[in-house]
Formats: structure tokens, C-alpha cells, sequence
């Protein structure tokens, strides 16, 4: 393989949050392969990268699918730091994995420490209406609250699955051009992005 | 007579009652004088019986105290070793302060005793780590953190993270805590095989697996990524399961060392959040005073400003804020605190050490004067043992350049007098800086000074013997070189530190050599002498030459030499007698001053030798028909020689060495005082 580091296409970090079993791999699969696994086989760590074009631009997207299962909690930080988009999934289905979206979003916030991090909070399972706990509404009044996007998703009918990912993609992409702009200007916009006040020891 | 010495010795003996007894048995004066003497020589018998006791426990005394000397050094040797040990059981139980809770258990372990399979462990684990930093160059200290142990390491292909193109080979270590990753030397030099790259914290690090490339998996170290790739998948997988269960078991231990606090406060992150954000629902926390804030920093300036000093007492200070605050502040912050601290620490200690790390190219001008500032940075930061090896390492080789200046050519014993007086006043110096200055009221650091002396010193005796004991050196030589080794190492005993149990030591066996060397020599040549002896009276040819000869006699202490004197330039003494008393009286002089107990056999068997050889050329001359005419003289000689000479001899001998009736005096006088004197033709 050549080098050719100008013509890298840009690379957007994605992270796939949330409880076990809600269908983060079912849709990291189903966006990067086109297939659904019915069997269900709880994630550790996994990693995809892809090419695709956005919006006439060609950028490879990272995925990394991140354990949901609660024995992972300690150690998610080290996950998050290194993303710089985030899919907040639940499952319609179960309404406990749509409470625990609250503990994601401030571990998230925590480790980030920006407030305007591009964030997707998405209803997977959505072709299982017959069995749905959690309401459009209540999960929208959520979102609305978080100053975020709420899609509702289903990995087994590829149901708005391009969609959740292209949209965190544009967004990831919105922030960078900000971010250079902000850095050619005079200095970081502190107003907008409340930074935290951080002491390095 | 025999009666007499039983009732003296009674316990219940009474001197009047006993004279008492004596008068009325005595008959007449004779009788009683005759007591009277008995009484007296019984007198002396006891006197020189006391004397020679007195001389006996002398030397015994003598003995007992320099095994006394040499068992002191045994004990320090013993408390070095004890101190070193228990140092070492201290570093591994809580080279952190971080640890405390790993430090307490493992003090606790101290007490109670290790049992012997933990230790094999333990030195399998240490062993293994040692072996590790063997390997890799540069590589941090490894064994400074307690239980850390190698989990797993392996061959790796480092990948471009972007592009996904082989980057380089690697060879990546996981421990229990950390991850090291060190790349391949191009050339192997030594032991080392790999050069230390990066190191990342467990708690810092997480692991995906790659699911697109071939047996690839990413670490993720933010703000860094590193795709690594496994020979085969079996090893990747392998590298997977051994970081998950490190992490995981790394979390358990920390959530145990945490049990109390919030849940949410376990993860640890690269800094501390002062002010709380809306989304931390805690919000109760005091706020750190903004020296503490500011430590780490300030710290890595000082250090770097070479203001160690103020270094130290700010690390003093944040010690003793933690120790008063620990409780007000949340423990992961504490936590943090901690760590950093410890890591500036430990950069001072490294800077320090390094300060005092003798290199070929630094010069020694500055000397001890210069090292003060490091030991004594070093002694407050409780790092003494290791402020006392390399200060002694210093102190080597300042010792070793002094020594190098002493010119090696000219006389032997010019160059033993110089580089004897340069040892001992270097080491009265060292002496002086270590016990005063750098390491006063410190008995660890005593002992292993005191080993360090001895070290030196045996070093210095091994070159000495290597110029003093060659075949050309005279035993006047000798003695008078060991006069001034003896005289030198007196004044380091005035600093409380003995060397002259090692010295001797030393030269017990090369001496001993050169004594019976020399005594094989004399009388070789008495007997050279002998051969040419013709018995004939000394002609000095002139008054005034023999003249000489009377005064150098009467000089040595022999009165009434001029009895010998015949004709206006004779003596009656030979040649051989006048040769034979000269070179004895020289010998003697130069024993006396190498006497010692370890030496008193081989020093009186030269006496005895020598002395016995010439003797007993003077019987088979007697015998010898040649000179049946020439009687007379030889009687004349034989008598000076075991009358006047030998006892003179034994004079100067007990004077010197406090032994009032030496054996070989004795063993001389029964050997040969029965050479007859009178009446040689009927001997014949
Ligand atoms: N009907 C339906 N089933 C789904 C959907 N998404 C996932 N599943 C099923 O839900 C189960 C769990 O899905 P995963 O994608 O493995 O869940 P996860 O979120 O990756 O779980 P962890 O890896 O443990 O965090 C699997 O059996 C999937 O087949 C969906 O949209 N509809
Ligand atoms: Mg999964």
C-alpha cells in the first residue's frame, strides 16, 4: 500500500453506547455488512472501519461497539475518551435499557467534558411494536431535554439504520469545521462550549 | 622446700604463726638462715611465676580483644545484611505510598513471616520482572511496584492506525498494572534484546478487537491509538483474554481499595475535576488549596531549577497536608494526589542519585563536599541506603584517585610510606565526612561503612604486599614499611575504626614467608662463613679501628669488651663472631618490630635457627682436628657468644616483647651451654 497521506479521507470516530442487548452489534452489522444475526452474542470490545460517502464526500467511518453488559461499567472511560461521536441505543422493547440511557449520557459528558458532544440517542427495535415499553413521546421529551436527535431504529428491517449513522456522521463533521474555525479565529469559543473547569495535577 | 611452698599455699596460712613454728624447731642460726634462703629464692621462684602470668593474661588479653575487634566487624556485617534486607522487604511491601493497603498487608506478611512457597513465588515474580528489564533497554524500574507481575508478552506487528500498514515489529509486555511496548534493536548489544517505547497504565488503557483486519486488535490510549497485529488469531485471542482479565481483575482490586466511597468515583481519569458539573450529582467536596493544585508542576519546575531543596520541603509539605486532609477529600482525588506526588518523588530521587553517580568523565574536585547536598536531600526523603551506596561509591573513588597520584617508581619503601599515608589520611577524611557529616546517628549506614573499610583496606594491603613482598626486600625493609603502616592505621583508630586486625591479616602470610625465607638465607650464609673460618683473632690493623669496634660493642650495651683486646690492634673475638653478633643484633631488631602473637612461632624459630646453626659450627669446629692449637680462641668465642651474647640477646628480646623468660632462651642455654669451656684438651 502507498502512502498518501493528503488524500486521506477524513475519519469520524463512532461509539456505539448501551445496555446489553438492545442491538448495538445487530446494528453495527447490519449499517457495515447488510445482515442481521439473530443469535445473540454479547460484545466485548469491537472495532469496524468503513468507507462511504457522505454527502459526495468520501470519509471512512470507525466504529467501536462497546460491551453493554453492566460488568463492563468500570472500564467504558477508556472507550469514550477516544470517540468523538456517540449512537445512544435502547431497546423500545425494555424499559430499564431506556433508563440506563441516563447513566451513558453522563459518563459520556463526564469523560468528554463538552456538552455539545455529537450524540444520537436511538430507539432500536422498532419493528417489535406489539412489544413496546417505552413511549415515542416519553423517549423524545428525553431527547428534547438533551438537545439531541431521537431516531427510532431497527436493525432487523434496516429501518433508519444508514440513517442514525450518516446523521452522527454529519454532525461529527459540523463540529470539526467548528473547531477549525474557532482555532483560526481568536481563540477558543469558551461561551458556547461550556468547558469544565479541569486542574491538571 | 616442698613443705614449704604447701604451707605458704594454705588458705589458712599466718606469717607470724609460721615463723613462730620455724624458731622453735629451727636449731642454731645455719639452720635458720639456712630457712632464711629457702624463704628467699621461694620469693623469687613466686615472683617470676607472677611475672610470667601477668605476661601470660597480657596476651591473652591482647588475643581476646582483637577477636573482640574482628567479631565487631562480623556484627556489622551481619546488621548490613539485616538492614539491607529489611530495606528491600520495605521497597517491595510499599515503594508507593499509593499502596498503602498492599504496604499494610505486607508489613503485616513481614511480621508473621513469609512462609517458603510465597518466597519462591515472590522471587520467581521478581526474578521474571528483573529478567524483563534485562531485555529491555531503557526500560523503567519494574520491581518498584509491589505484586506487579509479567501477565503475559509476546511478538506483535504494529500497524498504522489510519492506513492499516505495517509500521514495525514489536514486543509488547503486560503486567498487572501497566503495558509496556518496546520495539526490536536493529543490533543486539549485551542482554538487551528490545528498546523501551511507551509504557501505559492499565487503568488509562482499553482494548478492541479489530474485527476487519486479520488478527488485529487496537489499544486505545487516549489521546493515542496503536493497532497491533498477532502472528494468528489463537494469539490475539490470547492477548484479548489476558488484557480482560488484568483489567477486570485490576478493577476489582480497586473497587475493594474503595468499597466506601460512590460508585461513580472508581474510574480514574488523567485529572481531577474541582468544579462539578451539572451532571455530577456530587457536589460536596471541599476545595484543594491551590498549592496542592499546583504541585505536580511546581514540583517539575524546582526539580528542573536544580532547587532540590525547596523540592524537598514541599513534598514535606503535601505529605503532611495529605496525611491531615485524607479524610476531607474524596478518596480517588487522594488517590491522585498521591500518585503524582510519588512519581516526583521519585524523579527527585533519580536526579539526586544521578548527582551522586560516579562517571568515569566527571571529575573529583568537588569531592565529598560535593555530594553533601545530594545525601543529605536523599537522607530527608528517607532514601539513606541508597544515599549511603553510591556515597560510598563516591568515596571509592575519590580514595582510588587520590591513590593513583602516588608515583610507583623510586624506592619500595619511599612508595609504601606515600601511598600508605595517602590511604589512611583519604580514608580519615571519608571517615570523618561520612560518620560527622552525611550519615551521623545512623547505625545502618555505619555498618556499611564500616564493611567499606574493610573492603578498601584489603584492597590496599593487596597492592601493598604485591610491591613489599618481593625477593630483594630485606626484612629491615619490611619492618620499617609495616613500622609506618602500623603508626598510620593508629590514627584512624582515634575515629573508632580498628584496621589493624585486617592488616595483619593481611600480611600474616606473606610475612611469614619472607621470614623463613630470610632465615634460610642467614644461615646459608653462616655457613659460608664458617667454611672460611680460619679461628684466628681479629686484626684491625690500626688502635683507632679497634678502637671502633669496642665502642660500636659497648654502644649495643656489652661492657667490658676491651678484656677482649690483645696487642696494640687485635681483639681476641673473630671476624665470624664480630659478623655473626652484628648480623643477629639486626635480625632481633627487625623481628621485634614485626612481634605479634600470630607471628611469635615463625619470628622465635629464626631466632632459635640462626642462632642454634652458628652454635653448633662452633661445636664441630671443637671437634674439628684442624684447630686441636687454635682451642683456645674458639673457647674464648664459644663463651662470649653463649654468655654474654645470648643473654644480652634475651634482654632486648623481653624488654620488647614483655615475655620475661622466653622459651627459646632457654631451649639456647640447655642446648648449648654445656659446650665446655674449661679443660677443651680432655674433650677432645
Ligand atoms: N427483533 C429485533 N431483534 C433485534 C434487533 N436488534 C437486535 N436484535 C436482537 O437482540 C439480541 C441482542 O442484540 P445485540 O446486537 O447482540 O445486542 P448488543 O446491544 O450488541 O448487546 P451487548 O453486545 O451485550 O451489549 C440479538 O438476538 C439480536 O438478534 C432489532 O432491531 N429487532
Ligand atoms: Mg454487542
Amino acid at each position: 500500500m502507498k502512502k498518501n497521506n493528503a488524500q486521506q479521507p477524513a475519519l469520524h470516530k463512532v461509539i456505539m453506547v448501551g445496555s446489553g442487548g438492545v442491538g448495538k452489534s445487530a446494528l453495527t452489522l447490519q449499517f457495515m455488512y447488510d445482515e442481521f444475526v439473530e443469535d445473540y452474542e454479547p460484545t466485548k470490545a469491537d472495532s469496524y472501519r468503513k468507507k462511504v460517502v457522505l454527502d459526495g464526500e468520501e470519509v471512512q467511518i470507525d466504529i467501536l461497539d462497546t460491551a453493554g453488559q453492566e460488568d463492563y461499567a468500570a472500564i467504558r472511560d477508556n472507550y469514550f475518551r477516544s470517540g468523538e461521536g456517540f449512537l445512544c441505543v435502547f431497546s423500545i422493547t425494555e424499559d430499564d435499557s431506556f433508563q440506563s440511557t441516563m447513566e451513558f449520557r453522563e459518563q459520556i459528558l463526564r469523560v468528554k467534558n463538552d456538552e455539545n458532544i455529537p450524540f444520537l440517542l436511538v430507539g432500536n427495535k422498532g419493528d417489535l411494536t406489539d412489544k413496546r415499553k417505552v413511549s415515542l413521546n416519553e423517549a423524545q421529551s428525553r431527547a428534547q431535554e438533551w438537545g439531541v436527535p431521537y431516531v427510532e431504529t431497527s436493525a432487523k428491517t434496516r429501518d433508519n439504520v444508514d440513517k442514525v449513522f450518516f446523521d452522527l456522521m454529519r454532525e461529527i463533521r459540523a463540529r470539526k469545521k467548528e473547531d477549525v474555525k474557532g482555532a483560526n479565529g481568536k481563540g477558543k469559543d469558551k461561551g458556547r462550549r461550556k468547558k469544565l473547569k479541569c486542574n491538571i495535577l | 622446700m616442698d613443705s614449704l611452698i604447701k604451707s605458704v599455699g594454705e588458705s589458712d596460712y599466718q606469717p607470724e604463726k609460721y615463723v613462730k613454728e620455724l624458731s622453735q624447731r629451727c636449731m642454731g642460726p645455719e639452720e635458720l638462715l639456712q630457712q632464711k634462703t629457702n624463704v628467699q629464692s621461694l620469693g623469687e621462684q613466686i615472683n617470676t611465676m607472677l611475672k610470667k602470668n601477668v605476661f601470660y593474661n597480657y596476651i591473652q588479653f591482647i588475643d581476646t580483644a582483637k577477636e573482640i575487634a574482628n567479631l565487631e566487624g562480623e556484627m556489622y556485617q551481619l546488621s548490613h545484611l539485616l538492614t539491607e534486607q529489611a530495606s528491600l522487604l520495605n521497597s517491595l511491601a510499599s515503594s508507593s505510598i499509593v499502596s498503602e493497603q498492599i504496604s499494610k498487608s505486607g508489613k503485616e506478611v513481614n511480621g508473621v513471616q513469609n512462609t517458603e512457597v510465597d518466597n519462591v513465588v515472590e522471587e520467581k515474580r521478581v526474578h521474571k520482572l528483573l529478567n524483563i528489564m534485562e531485555r529491555v533497554e531503557n526500560c523503567n524500574n519494574l520491581v518498584d511496584v509491589p505484586d506487579r507481575k509479567c501477565l503475559h508478552e509476546g511478538d506483535l506487528l504494529e500497524l498504522d492506525p489510519i492506513e492499516n500498514t505495517p509500521v514495525q515489529r514489536i514486543h509488547c509486555y503486560l503486567f498487572t498494572d501497566i503495558c509496556i511496548v518496546a520495539s526490536w534493536l536493529s543490533s543486539r548489544r549485551g542482554p538487551a534484546r528490545y528498546r523501551f517505547q511507551s509504557m501505559y497504565d492499565l487503568c488509562n488503557l482499553a482494548v478492541v478487537n479489530i474485527k476487519d483486519i486479520k488478527n488485529s486488535f487496537k489499544l486505545l490510549a487516549f489521546p493515542e491509538t496503536r493497532v497491533f497485529q498477532a502472528p494468528n488469531t489463537g494469539l490475539k485471542n490470547d492477548w484479548l483474554s489476558k488484557f480482560e482479565v488484568a483489567k477486570k481483575s485490576q478493577i476489582s482490586v480497586e473497587n475493594k481499595m474503595k468499597s466506601s466511597v460512590d460508585h461513580k468515583m472508581i474510574q480514574r481519569t488523567d485529572s481531577i475535576q474541582l468544579v462539578h458539573n451539572s451532571f455530577e450529582p456530587e457536589t460536596t467536596e471541599p476545595e484543594l488549596p491551590e498549592w496542592i493544585i499546583d504541585l505536580a508542576d511546581d514540583l517539575d519546575v524546582l526539580i528542573a531549577q536544580r532547587h532540590f531543596e525547596d523540592a524537598n520541603s514541599l513534598i514535606s509539605k503535601a505529605r503532611q497536608y495529605l496525611e491531615e486532609h485524607g479524610d476531607q477529600i474524596s478518596t480517588s482525588i487522594e488517590q491522585e494526589i498521591k500518585t503524582k506526588l510519588e512519581n516526583r518523588i521519585q524523579a527527585l530521587t533519580l536526579v539526586l542519585t544521578k548527582e551522586l553517580q560516579v562517571s568515569p568523565d566527571k571529575s573529583h574536585k568537588g569531592g565529598l563536599r560535593a555530594a553533601r547536598r545530594a545525601v543529605r536531600i536523599l537522607n530527608q526523603l528517607d532514601k539513606s541506603s541508597q544515599a549511603c551506596d553510591l556515597f560510598l561509591k563516591v568515596c571509592s573513588n575519590l580514595l582510588k584517585s587520590q591513590l593513583q597520584y602516588v608515583k610507583r617508581d623510586g624506592a619500595m619503601s619511599t612508595f609504601v610510606k606515600k601511598y600508605s599515608m595517602v590511604f589512611f589520611g583519604t580514608t580519615i577524611e571519608i571517615t570523618h565526612e561520612f560518620l560527622y557529616k552525611a550519615f551521623p546517628n545512623s547505625s545502618a549506614c555505619s555498618s556499611a561503612f564500616i564493611l567499606w573499610t574493610i573492603q578498601e583496606v584489603n584492597d590496599f594491603m593487596v597492592i601493598l604486599n604485591k610491591h613489599m613482598f618481593v625477593p630483594q626486600t630485606s626484612l629491615s625493609n619490611l619492618s620499617e614499611c609495616i613500622k609506618v603502616i602500623h603508626k598510620n592505621c593508629q590514627e584512624l583508630c582515634d575515629y573508632g575504626i580498628d584496621l589493624q586486625f585486617q592488616i595483619d591479616g593481611q600480611l600474616r602470610i606473606p610475612l611469614t614467608k619472607s621470614i623463613n625465607d630470610i632465615k634460610d638465607k642467614t644461615i646459608e650464609v653462616i655457613k659460608i662463613r664458617f667454611s672460611e673460618d680460619k679461628w684466628k683473632p681479629f686484626n684491625l690493623k690500626t688502635k683507632q679501628q679497634r678502637d671502633k669496634i669496642v665502642e660500636e660493642y659497648t654502644n649495643y650495651g656489652f661492657s667490658n669488651i676491651e678484656s677482649y683486646n690483645k696487642g696494640e690492634s687485635w681483639i681476641m673475638l673473630t671476624q665470624n663472631t664480630i659478623t655473626f653478633t652484628r648480623t643477629y643484633l639486626l635480625l632481633l631488631n627487625d623481628c621485634l618490630v614485626l612481634y605479634s602473637t600470630d607471628l611469635a612461632n615463625v619470628i622465635d624459630q629464626l631466632l632459635y635457627e640462626v642462632f642454634a646453626a652458628h652454635c653448633n659450627y662452633i661445636k664441630s669446629s671443637m671437634k674439628n682436628k684442624n684447630f686441636v692449637n687454635d682451642i683456645n680462641i674458639i673457647t674464648t668465642n664459644a663463651r662470649f657468644i653463649l654468655d654474654i651474647f645470648l643473654s644480652h640477646c634475651f634482654k632486648v628480646y623481653s624488654a620488647s616483647t614483655g615475655n620475661v623468660n622466653p622459651q627459646i632462651h632457654t631451649r639456647l642455654k640447655s642446648e648449648f651451654g654445656v659446650i665446655p669451656t674449661q679443660n677443651i684438651t680432655g674433650y677432645i
